[in-house]
């Protein structure tokens, strides 16, 4: 109720108005949803590229934070970042419970992902990432990130 | 004038069911942007300005924090009970601070009274929606705004009375709200001005000054008659009633008339009315069952693991104090609440087991996520009983909770699990076997009828539970295998090594035995008939599983042997054990 009563007005903020870069993809129901990304400022490390976002909204939704993953497919690689693992999971406080609060929405995610990514000069993966990718069967919510970097 | 509006903004959490199984909004839904492409967009700032930003809906029953941002009473504890911050600046903050904001309930009530008819004029009309309704917008906007900042003093109440007076005066010299503020700063000036020179108190009721010791014998006969007339007002006006007021005179409609002031709304109720409210419990420092009984004196659902208690006794806190919190005319009764409680456990992660999810999840589209849940929900509400100990291990795990990741278990724990389901399928097989021996020891077609009934019994449930372990759900009945586990000796790797013999001497003495039993014996299956299910359940967990090398080998074996799939006997020795597997 509380769910898809929220998620229905932020579909209809976003039908009214997306945010440059930022496109939906697919909202076909209130459990999960596809929006694409883009970097526009040129940022030489993402430029060009379109990155698939994957939201999955719990029951709790927005007293929860949605899980938020980007997603690997012929023409949406997964970008490079020091906090994006190459399976897509997201290390930001953001998207964690400790970072989450209500008032952010599907729109504020997206832009602070791509600020993030903006932002961003370094061309590597997380520390650990093979072994991470290779190990984690853990949903991204599980999962007890460990916050360190003030910089992004 | 806009019953389509209220009703939409209104019930809050409440109403439920407007999503009705929708997967796209609805033409109606209210928004801010709604006034982006009138004549007025700057509507947008005051629209979004009386909505909460948690459910992005018109504020109901908006709450002050701590920190002096408003909420819907609901949201803002909800958020504070898993959270204990504000959402909007994430100071801390607890429910019990929170504070009601009648101001802002009158602004909303205005604003959504006319909202639909702005919209409208706006949209058209353009000059005249630019007369009528940009004194709301500077007004009522502001006078939300600066209501952000928290404490009012006097002097600030005055300030904003006297900016809220001069602008519309510019158009409109006799509005009533001239002559409301006017009326109270007279007021006000006539009784604080003398204080401080005659040294005499006033009473506090009459307002009569008099010397400070004989304030108290004076009130015992004060009849609360005002020592003044000076206006229609009996007794003094606090600053916020003062501004209250004004701004209920500007919500309500410009055209108001002089002395004609409608009757607030929603005035502060007398503090006896007041319902109490709930407190928060110290989970961590009750039992599981002290808090079942504390559930149970206030009627609420005491089923469910204590995690799912913890849960559904703060939603009821939030549910029943956010109530409380609400204008007497709008408290619902506790069975709505009930209901409230009831529909949000089915929102919840693991779709609070089958026959209460189901129903209320009605206004979501069930997607693949929804079946991840399976295992949080039977773990929660499904019969745990049987399972106690196998259960209680697994709390450990975390497996007990609600909002379990099964998926993931399954996923992590594969291995064991295509152990376990190996190892379960060997001791049926033999088990089969013994029986086959029993079978073949009794003189054949002596076995009782009931057999025959018995046989179709389990077969569905296991095809089920097959059916799991192919999609990678790990469920109750899989965990519970290592029991099968222990009773088991042989090498893992060639499960069917003995077997095959087995197979080839149940099958010979099968043929033995309906050479001599003929049709009548019961143990004969009616040719594919009942032999179809076996195989497919095999085939399934054939594919399933990578580790279970000679299963998928088995399967032609098995086809052509019939004979397997008859006796049911395995399962009438474990009456209650829901994991026929598990059979030793």
């Amino acid at each position: 109720m509380l769910v898809a009563k929220r998620l229905q007005k932020e579909l209809v903020k976003l039908n009214e108005h997306t945010p440059p870069g930022i496109t939906i993809v697919s909202t076909e129901n209130f459990q999960e949803w596809l929006m694409d990304i883009e970097v526009l400022d040129g940022n030489p490390l993402y430029q060009g590229e379109k990155y698939r976002l994957k939201f999955v909204f719990s029951g709790s939704y927005p007293i929860e934070p949605p899980e938020v993953t980007f997603v690997k497919d012929a023409t949406h690689p997964i970008p490079m970042h020091p906090h994006i693992y190459s399976n897509g999971i997201i290390c930001l406080d953001l998207l964690d419970r400790q970072g989450w609060s209500p008032v952010h929405n599907v729109e504020s995610v997206c832009m602070s992902l791509q600020s993030m990514l903006t932002g961003n000069t370094k061309n590597e993966r997380p520390p650990g990432d093979d072994d991470f990718v290779r190990r984690n069967t853990q949903r991204p919510r599980d999962i007890s990130f460990l916050f360190h970097d003030n910089s992004v | 004038m806009s019953a389509g509006m209220s009703g939409e903004g209104g019930d809050g959490g409440g109403g439920g069911g407007g999503g009705g199984g929708a997967s796209h909004p609805q033409p109606h839904l209210s928004d801010p942007t709604d006034f982006l492409s009138t004549a007025i967009p700057g509507l947008t700032r005051l629209d979004s300005a009386v909505r909460c930003e948690v459910c992005k809906d018109f504020f109901t029953t908006p709450m002050l924090t701590s920190c002096a941002h408003a909420f819907c009473s609901l949201c803002i504890r909800r958020a504070l009970s898993a959270d204990g911050r504000c959402p909007k600046c994430r100071a801390p903050d607890q429910a019990s601070k929170l504070r009601r904001c009648d101001a802002l309930v009158a602004v909303v009530e205005g604003w959504k009274g006319c909202r639909a008819e702005v919209l409208g004029r706006a949209g058209t009309e353009e000059v005249e929606a630019r007369r009528g309704v940009k004194r709301k917008v500077g007004d009522v906007a502001g006078e939300e705004d600066r209501e952000g900042v928290g404490r009012r003093t006097r002097s600030q109440a005055k300030k904003t009375a006297v900016g809220t007076m001069e602008r519309p005066g510019e158009k409109d010299p006799d509005n009533a709200v001239v002559d409301l503020v006017q009326d109270t700063e007279d007021e006000d000036d006539g009784e604080y001005r003398p204080e401080p020179d005659d040294g005499l108190v006033g009473c506090p009721v009459c307002g009569k000054r008099m010397k400070e010791e004989l304030v108290f014998s004076h009130l015992d006969r004060c009849d609360g008659e005002p020592e003044r007339h000076k206006s229609a007002q009996p007794t003094k006006r606090t600053a916020g009633q003062q501004f209250r007021s004004a701004t209920t005179a500007i919500a309500s409609k410009p055209s108001s008339h002089p002395h004609h002031l409608p009757a607030r709304p929603s005035m502060p109720r007398a503090p006896s009315e007041d319902p109490t409210r709930i407190s928060q419990l110290q989970y961590n420092l009750l039992s599981e069952t002290q808090l079942r009984k504390k559930m149970r004196e206030l009627g609420i659902p005491v089923h469910g693991t204590k995690q799912t208690l913890v849960r559904r006794h703060t939603e009821w806190v939030n549910l029943w104090n956010a109530n409380c919190d609400a204008d007497a005319a709008r408290r619902r009764s506790k069975r709505e609440l009930l209901n409230d409680l009831r529909t949000w456990e089915g929102c919840q992660d693991g779709g609070g087991g089958g026959s209460g999810g189901g129903r209320q999840n009605g206004g979501l589209v069930v997607g693949p996520i929804s079946a991840g849940g399976g295992v949080g929900a039977n773990a929660g509400y499904g019969s745990a009983g049987p399972q106690a100990t196998t259960a209680a291990a697994m709390m450990a795990s975390g497996v007990m909770k609600k909002d379990f990741d099964g998926r993931g278990w399954a996923r992590a724990n594969r291995d064991q699990f295509s152990d376990l389901i190996e190892s379960a399928r060997r001791t049926r097989d033999k088990a089969l076997e013994k029986r086959e021996k029993r079978t073949e020891s009794m003189s054949d077609g002596s076995t009782p009828n009931a057999e025959g009934s018995g046989d179709h019994k389990p077969r569905p449930r296991e095809e089920v539970g097959a059916q799991r372990n192919n999609g990678e759900e790990m469920d109750l009945d899989d965990v519970d295998q290592p029991e099968g586990q222990q009773s088991n000796q042989q090498s893992p790797s060639k499960p069917y090594a003995g077997n095959d013999h087995a197979l080839n001497v149940i099958k010979s003495k099968v043929a033995a035995s309906s050479e001599v039993g003929g049709a009548s014996d019961p143990y004969v299956p009616p040719a594919g008939d009942g032999g179809e299910p076996q195989e497919t359940v095999f085939a399934h967990i054939g594919r399933g599983d990578s580790n279970v090398p000679s299963s998928a080998d088995d399967g032609p074996t098995l086809k052509k042997k019939p004979m397997f799939a008859l006796p049911a006997e395995p399962f009438q020795d474990t009456d209650g054990d829901p994991a026929p597997t598990a059979v030793q």
